[in-house]
C-alpha cells in the first residue's frame, strides 16, 4: 500500500475575491517516493498548486495535509526541513560567491540569530558535489550560466534537506546537454528517497523520469495516476488541443506532436 | 570555517584596527594649542587641553562614532531588505520625516532634548510607514521604483512641512535650531547628548548586528524566502523599525547628515562581501571611520565650522558618481539589470 506524503483534497484558489477561480475543487495524491509530473498548457494553475503546496497561498477551500497532517500544523522552520523549492526565475541580487548561496539553504535549521557552521559548510559543499559544481563553490552566484545557475539552485534545495523536493519548470530554458543533467540528478535524488513533484511543459521530460502524473486543465484535474494510466496520446491530445502520440521506442516512452506524422 | 569568510575577518579586524587608530587621532587633532595634532605627552600638561579633550572632544567622537556605524548599518539593513543597493533610509522618508519631527518639537513644544529626539522619532517611522502604504497603492512600476517614488513624495511633503514651519518659526531662538538641524553636524555635542543616544543605539545596532547573516536571507524575493521557512513580512518590519530607530536616535543629535547611508554599505560590499555576515560589520566600522575623518575634517581645517552634513554629501554624492560611472565597477560587483 503506497503511503501519501502530501494530499490537496478540493481545493479552491482565486487571486482576488472577485477573480475567477485558478484552481477548482482540485484533488491530488503524491505518493512518498515517487515522481510526480504536473502537466497543462499555460495557465492551467501549475505554479499555483505548487505554491499552495508549500503554503506561500493559502486555498480558499479545501485543505492541504502533508503527513496526514494538516499544513497549518506544520512551523515555518518545519516546514523549511520538509519541502524546499527550486523557483523558475530566481535573480541573485547581492554579489554572492556560490558557497554563501547555498548556505541559505541551511536556514530552517538555524535560529534567528544562529548562522552557519563548520557543519552546515559540509552540508552545502556536499550538495555542490552531489549537482558537479564542486569547482564553483567560490565563484560569484550572479555570474554563472543558465545551466550551472539551475544547478546551484537545485543544490541550495538539497541543503535544505527536505524529504519533498518542488521544482517549477526545472529544464524549461535550458539546452538539451544540461537538460539531461537534470534528468539524471532528479533521478538520483529520487533513488535514494526523496519525493520530487514537478511542473513542466516538456511531456517528454515528464515520460522520462515521472511516475505519476497530474494533467492539469483550467484549474481542474483532467487526469491523474501512474505515468502508464495517464500519459496516452487521447489525454494529451485532448489537454494541449492538438493531436499528440505516445510511442514506445526502445523501451522508451516518447511523445510526439501527432500533426507532424 | 571556509577561507574566503577567513580573508574577511581578517579585513574586518584591521579595519576595527584603522577605526581605533582614527578615533585616537581625532581625539588629538583640533585647533588649541595651535592648528593640528598634539601630543599626549603635552597634553598630560596641559589641564586646558585635557579638559577639552575630555569634555569636547571625547564625547564629539563619539558621537561620530556612534553616528557613522548607526547610518551605515541602517543603509546597509534597507538596501538588504528592498534588496537594492540605491535605497537608504533617507530616500523613504525618514530623515525628512525626522526633520519635520524635530522642527515640530522646537517650535509648538520644546528644545528639549527628549523632546526633539521623540518627536523626530515618530515622525521618522510615520515616513517610513507612509511610504510603505503609498508605494502598495501606486498604479505602476516594479514595487522597488513604487517605494522610491512614494518616498519621494512623501519626503516633499515632510520638506514643505519644515519650511511651513521655518516661515513661522521665531527667527532670533527657534530658526538657528532648525537651521543647524537642515545641516547636520556635531558640534556642540556633549556628554549629556551622547550618554542621551547611547543605550538605543547600541540596542539597535546590536540587534541588527545579531540578524547579520540572516539579512541575507531576507533579501531574498518574498516566496523564496518563505520556502526557506522565514516568515519574511514580519522579520523585514522588525528589522526595518530597529534600523530606522536608529537613525533617528543618531540623527537627534546631529540633524541630517546625508549619503552616509547609501555609499558606505556600497564600499563595505566591495572591500569585503555582499554576504551580510562582514557586509553589516564592515559598513559599521567604515561608517564609524568616514564620520569621525569626516567630522574632524569639519573641525579642524577652518577657523570655522564646515557643516558636516554639507561635507558628507559632497563627499558621497562624488563617490557614488564615481561607483555607478565606473566601468569595472558595474560590470563587477554590481549588475546593473538586476535591480531593474
Amino acid at each position: 500500500m503506497p503511503k501519501t506524503i502530501l494530499e490537496a483534497s478540493r481545493i479552491d484558489y482565486r487571486y482576488h475575491p472577485h477573480a475567477p477561480l485558478v484552481l477548482n475543487k482540485l484533488d491530488m495524491y503524491v505518493e512518498a517516493g515517487s515522481i510526480t509530473a504536473i502537466l497543462g498548457p499555460n495557465g492551467a494553475g501549475k505554479s499555483t498548486l505548487l505554491d499552495l503546496c508549500l503554503g506561500w497561498k493559502p486555498p480558499g477551500a479545501g485543505s492541504i495535509s502533508i503527513k496526514g497532517e494538516h499544513i497549518s500544523q506544520f512551523s515555518r522552520r518545519q516546514m523549511g526541513r520538509l519541502m524546499s523549492l527550486v523557483p523558475q526565475n530566481e535573480r541573485v541580487r547581492f554579489d554572492y560567491t556560490v558557497l554563501e548561496y547555498l548556505l541559505l539553504g541551511r536556514a530552517p535549521y538555524l535560529g534567528q540569530l544562529e548562522m552557519p557552521e563548520t557543519r552546515d559548510v559540509d552540508i552545502a559543499r556536499k550538495a555542490l558535489e552531489q549537482v558537479g559544481l564542486k569547482e564553483l563553490q567560490y565563484r560569484s552566484a550572479s555570474r554563472l550560466s543558465g545551466g550551472e545557475h539551475q544547478l546551484m539552485m537545485i543544490a541550495r534545495a538539497l541543503v535544505q534537506e527536505p524529504e519533498i523536493l518542488l521544482l517549477d519548470e526545472p529544464t524549461s530554458q535550458l539546452d538539451p546537454g544540461n537538460r539531461h543533467r537534470i534528468v539524471r540528478l532528479l533521478l538520483k535524488l529520487n533513488g535514494s528517497g526523496m519525493t520530487i513533484l514537478f511542473t513542466t511543459h516538456d511531456p517528454n521530460m515528464a515520460a522520462e523520469i515521472a511516475t505519476h502524473m497530474l494533467l492539469l486543465q483550467r484549474g481542474t484535474v483532467m487526469k491523474s495516476g501512474t505515468k502508464e494510466s495517464a500519459l496516452t496520446g487521447p489525454n494529451l491530445s485532448r489537454l494541449y488541443g492538438i493531436k499528440m502520440e505516445v510511442l514506445e521506442v526502445a523501451g522508451k516512452t516518447i511523445v510526439f506532436n501527432g500533426e507532424e506524422n | 570555517m571556509h577561507e574566503i569568510l577567513f580573508r574577511q575577518r581578517v579585513r574586518l579586524l584591521l579595519l576595527t584596527f584603522v577605526l581605533l587608530t582614527v578615533v585616537l587621532l581625532a581625539v588629538l587633532a583640533g585647533r588649541y594649542p595651535r592648528a593640528g595634532f598634539i601630543s599626549p605627552w603635552a597634553a598630560a600638561r596641559d589641564p586646558l587641553a585635557m579638559s577639552l579633550i575630555l569634555s569636547l572632544r571625547l564625547p564629539r567622537v563619539i558621537a561620530a562614532v556612534l553616528l557613522g556605524a548607526g547610518l551605515a548599518a541602517a543603509g546597509t539593513v534597507f538596501q538588504m531588505l528592498f534588496a537594492n543597493p540605491l535605497v537608504e533610509p533617507g530616500f523613504l522618508g525618514v530623515s525628512q520625516g525626522a526633520a519635520f519631527g524635530a522642527s515640530l518639537s522646537i517650535v509648538a513644544f520644546s528644545s528639549s532634548l527628549w523632546a526633539i529626539q521623540l518627536s523626530a522619532g515618530i515622525c521618522a517611522l510615520t515616513g517610513l510607514a507612509l511610504s510603505y502604504l503609498i508605494a502598495r497603492h501606486f498604479k505602476f512600476g516594479g514595487w522597488v521604483l513604487r517605494l522610491i517614488l512614494a518616498g519621494i513624495a512623501v519626503s516633499a511633503l515632510f520638506a514643505a512641512g519644515v519650511g511651513l514651519i521655518k516661515y513661522t518659526a521665531d527667527p532670533l531662538s527657534e530658526l538657528p535650531d532648525i537651521t543647524f538641524w537642515m545641516l547636520g553636524g556635531l558640534w556642540g555635542v556633549d556628554w549629556s547628548q551622547v550618554t542621551s543616544i547611547l543605550p538605543i543605539t547600541v540596542a539597535g545596532l546590536i540587534i541588527l548586528f545579531g540578524y547579520r547573516w540572516r539579512l541575507n536571507l531576507l533579501s531574498m524575493d518574498d516566496r523564496t524566502a518563505f520556502s526557506l521557512g522565514l516568515a519574511p513580512f514580519r522579520e523585514r518590519i522588525f528589522l526595518l523599525l530597529t534600523a530606522t530607530v536608529v537613525t533617528s536616535a543618531v540623527i537627534s543629535i546631529s540633524g541630517i547628515v546625508g549619503w552616509v547611508g547609501l555609499i558606505v554599505p556600497h564600499i563595505s560590499r566591495r572591500v569585503l562581501s555582499s554576504d551580510g555576515r562582514t557586509a553589516l560589520p564592515g559598513s559599521m566600522v567604515i561608517g564609524a571611520i568616514y564620520i569621525v575623518v569626516c567630522d574632524t575634517a569639519a573641525r579642524t581645517l577652518l577657523e570655522g565650522e564646515i557643516p558636516l552634513g554639507v561635507l558628507t554629501s559632497l563627499i558621497g554624492a562624488g563617490l557614488f558618481i564615481v561607483l555607478l560611472t565606473r566601468r569595472q565597477i558595474r560590470k563587477g560587483k554590481y549588475h546593473a539589470e538586476n535591480y531593474t
